[in-house]
């Protein structure tokens, strides 16, 4: 299939693309062929510059210098130049419209492209029904798309780009909410596209997804290509090694066993409906566990519970033996629980503002005097707080959005740091950031669970939970379905463990 | 504690040195600018709507606007002359009586935007008419006139004839919203929270308390503008004033204010009032009519508006959003 593929002229060309997000800068140098009939895997770890780059071939987001070429014909800034071009983009969502049919979403984007002015019924209907027949799949096409399961909605994204012409479709970690059963399907109508010369691009980072699907693979890792070539010259080790750039991420830090101690906060029968249900979960001082689950698990809302960002419907959480509500997440921070929100950028930081007041926020208490802010205090506190988490920066006063992310991260750690939590909850800790100080951020935490903190991770990253936690749970479509200490568990047993299916 | 951005530090620079060109033009093409006589009027003229203008500002910070701020004043003061009116023995309650009215009404805001979520221009768009309906239902239409001589003293009376009363009251007005801006936790959370309010909530910023907190102080000195344009004019009516609200927020954008929130000083707005004022005493002194000022500012919050978002400073869209929610 490759070689064929090598034959073929090339539908998308993307050369040197290059981009920076104020002085961070994304991606460096990429470019990215895709021939006729092609399924190219886009491979990287979470912050790699998986997305920026598909949001530039898509033309949703301008690059800053490089070229993007689909079919021939040059693109610029431009989303609907790109899908009349050929090009689909299926996101991780989907983006269907739930509240109307199946043909109607199948018939939207070629109504657009075709600018009709008047809504024609029939004609979209019959295309709708008739690009099904082409993938042979039976979907009732008047069918509400929000009463179709994940894996019918899948095929619908594909159908509406198929009814649209596409030539390639890019699809955003496609095999993520699907049963192995429906991964099947889904691989049998991509084989039956790509002969009839449709170029698929994959973006994940997945390996089991990536060795099932593709016939070559590309792979970005802080920004640019690290190898590329025919999916034959790798294995799950060297690719591994590929995306993370060292295969020593997964050893474990050294750390003295802590004494068994009673638990600072459980949960009992925890549940909240559609997300998560009978979790029980103890966290003590001293100890590390980490909470694995893939995107949908119910990992997140676990852990926004746990903050009393949602609230649970049912089952007991106890502090030190008592029962609690948060009522809301001040009411958590006040029980002594801090939270690290799993994006950075827009639910944790003050990006604009400075760091001196992205670190003091949450304790600005400590420095009052008489009702009034002493000024001097809180930023010698901050200025403290910067050395003492090695913080690269020459002063608090910069904005946060001029550090790297690693900084970034130091920085609300360093926030909730200062009040001195007894539990630390932080939602994917190294996301998106550079290896080094990922290394570093792990060291942090474990030094701060042996100082008597009881610290939970929420986190998809299997080598992280390895490297860090005491115990892992790992968590599948709402579930706690497994329980291990990480001493005893090696990468690909838990990784099994994580995707496998519901058993509900 | 220099907590603001280095841009809006620049940015005041040179809105210093707008406000220290238009007065130097001026006074040297108009012989009447430079005059006591005209310096004195000023000083009686902008800080009516200074107040005003200082009244919104905290609740731009936010990332939010407060549009009935001059109906608001308006019902503080209706509230004020009906008391004094009606029971002369009872006329030292006229003043509290229309602070608490003003802060009643801007805690109202805060309730309608924390608690029921309404984005802030909508909501305070509401409350504006219905502030100004209860003001025609108590006064019935025409202004309540003839209040006692001792209040309309204060809104003439200059300290030793140099500084006028009104220009005292804007000036401690400014010194203690900078204060608290700047010197307490609340304006600094709110000046977080206007920055990011998803980041503010896992941050433990209690976003409501903060919100009422915030509209109430509004209404508060914005009550306070009612007061003297009271003492100022000799009556309360229920629509003074109508022009004064694009004028405040014509201000609050060239003082630097991010209409998106995160940003924003009380010297920005100090300086943007008294260019203000300096540009429309100047074109009156230069025999302009009243009808080409209106011209002037619409034009100028065009042009700073467009300068701004030309060079990405500016989002305006927020104004129209709820309260992001965290999913």
């Amino acid at each position: 299939m490759t070689l064929e593929a090598e034959d073929k002229p090339a539908v998308l060309e993307m050369r040197t693309i290059r981009k920076a997000y104020g002085p961070v800068r994304v991606l460096a140098d990429v470019s990215l062929s895709l021939a006729e009939g092609e399924v190219r895997c886009l491979a990287g770890e979470n912050g790699s510059g998986k997305s920026t780059l598909i949001k530039i071939l898509s033309g949703v987001v301008g690059a800053d210098a490089g070229t993007v070429t689909i079919a021939g014909r040059p693109q610029g800034n431009d989303a609907k130049a790109a899908i009349s071009a050929g090009l689909s983009v299926i996101y991780q969502d989907f983006s269907l419209f739930p509240n109307l049919t199946v043909w109607e979403n199948i018939g939207f984007l070629a109504a657009v492209t075709a600018g009709d002015t008047l809504h024609r019924r029939s004609a979209r209907r019959a295309l709708a029904t008739e690009t099904l027949k082409r993938m042979r799949v039976e979907i009732d096409p008047d069918t509400p798309v929000e009463r179709l399961p994940v894996a019918s909605k899948q095929l619908v994204a594909i159908a509406r780009a198929l009814a649209n012409n596409a030539r390639i479709i890019v699809m955003d970690e496609p095999t993520t909410a699907l049963t192995r059963s429906e991964v099947a399907r889904l691989l049998e109508i991509v084989g039956a596209l790509r002969d009839e010369g449709v170029a698929f691009l994959f973006v994940s980072h997945k390996i089991e997804e990536v060795f099932a699907i593709c016939d070559t693979i590309t792979v970005l890792r802080d920004g640019r290509v690290v190898v590329e070539g025919p999916i034959q010259e790798f294995d799950a080790a060297s690719l591994v090694e590929a995306m993370t750039g060292r295969s020593i991420d997964s050893r474990r830090l050294p750390r003295i066993q802590a004494e068994p101690t009673a638990p600072f906060l459980s949960a009992r029968k925890l549940g909240r409906r559609g997300e998560y249900t009978d979790v029980d979960i103890d966290l003590r001082p001293g100890e590390i566990v980490s909470v694995v689950g893939l995107l949908g698990s119910g990992r997140t809302e676990l852990a926004l519970t746990l903050f009393g960002t949602l609230t649970a419907d049912e089952g007991r959480i106890e502090i030190g033996g008592l029962p609690v509500v948060f009522a809301s997440e001040s009411d958590a921070i006040d029980h002594g629980i801090a939270y690290v929100p799993e994006d950075r950028l827009t639910e944790g930081l003050f990006l604009n503002q400075t760091i001196r007041d992205n670190i003091v926020v949450s304790s600005l208490e400590k420095n009052l005097r008489a009702g009034f802010i002493d000024a001097r205090a809180l930023a010698q506190r901050a200025r403290d707080a910067v050395k003492a988490l090695r913080i690269k920066t020459p002063d608090v006063s910069p904005s946060v959005a001029t550090l790297s992310g690693g900084n970034q991260q130091r920085v609300v750690l360093a926030r909730w740091m200062e009040r001195d939590p007894k539990l630390m909850i932080l939602n994917g800790p190294t996301v998106g950031v550079d290896v080094g100080s990922k290394r570093e951020i792990h060291e942090l935490l474990v030094a701060l669970s042996r100082s008597g903190k009881a610290v939970m991770v929420v986190t998809d990253d299997i080598s992280e939970a390895i490297a860090l936690s005491d115990t892992i749970l790992v968590m599948v479509r709402g579930k706690i379905t497994g329980r291990f200490d990480a001493n005893d568990v090696d990468e690909d047993q838990l990784y099994n463990e994580v995707i496998k299916e519901g058993r509900a | 504690m220099n907590a603001r951005q280095d841009t809006t530090n620049s940015y005041l620079k040179s809105l210093a040195v707008l406000t220290v060109l238009i007065f130097a033009v001026l006074a040297v093409t108009s012989p009447s600018f430079l005059t006591a006589t005209n310096l004195n009027s000023m000083g009686f003229q902008f800080p009516e709507f200074g107040l005003l203008a200082l009244a919104v500002l905290p609740t731009m910070i936010s990332g939010g606007i407060d549009l009935s701020v001059v109906a608001t004043a308006n019902l503080a003061a209706i509230t004020a002359a009906v008391i004094m009116k009606a029971a002369p023995e009872l006329a030292w309650l006229a003043v509290p009586a229309a602070l608490a009215v003003g802060t009643a009404c801007g805690a109202f805001n805060g309730f309608l935007i924390a608690y029921l979520r309404l984005p802030p221009i909508l909501a305070t768009l509401g409350t504006m008419q219905l502030f100004a309906g209860f003001g025609i239902a108590i006064t019935r239409g025409p202004a309540i006139t003839g209040l006692p001589d001792w209040y309309t003293a204060f809104g003439n009376w200059s300290i030793g004839g140099v500084l006028p009363l009104p220009l005292l009251l804007f000036a401690i007005v400014a010194v203690a919203l900078s204060v608290l801006l700047r010197r307490t936790p609340v304006g600094l959370r709110l000046r977080l929270f206007g920055a990011n309010p998803v980041a503010a909530k896992f941050a433990g910023i209690r976003e409501r308390g903060l919100l009422i907190r915030i509209y109430a102080i509004t209404g508060f000195i914005a009550a306070l503008a009612g007061l003297v344009v009271l003492a100022r004019v000799n009556s309360a009516n229920a629509d003074y004033g109508s022009s004064y609200l694009l004028l405040v927020i014509l201000i609050n954008i060239l003082a630097g204010v991010s209409p998106a929130g995160g940003f924003g000083t009380v010297a920005g707005v100090m300086l943007a009032v008294i260019s203000l004022q300096f540009i429309s005493s100047g074109l009156n002194s230069l025999s302009f009519s009243a009808f080409s000022r209106d011209l002037f500012f619409g034009g100028l919050l065009v042009a700073v508006m467009s300068l701004r978002a030309a060079t990405g400073s500016s989002g305006f869209a927020t104004l129209f959003q709820r309260k992001a929610k965290p999913s």
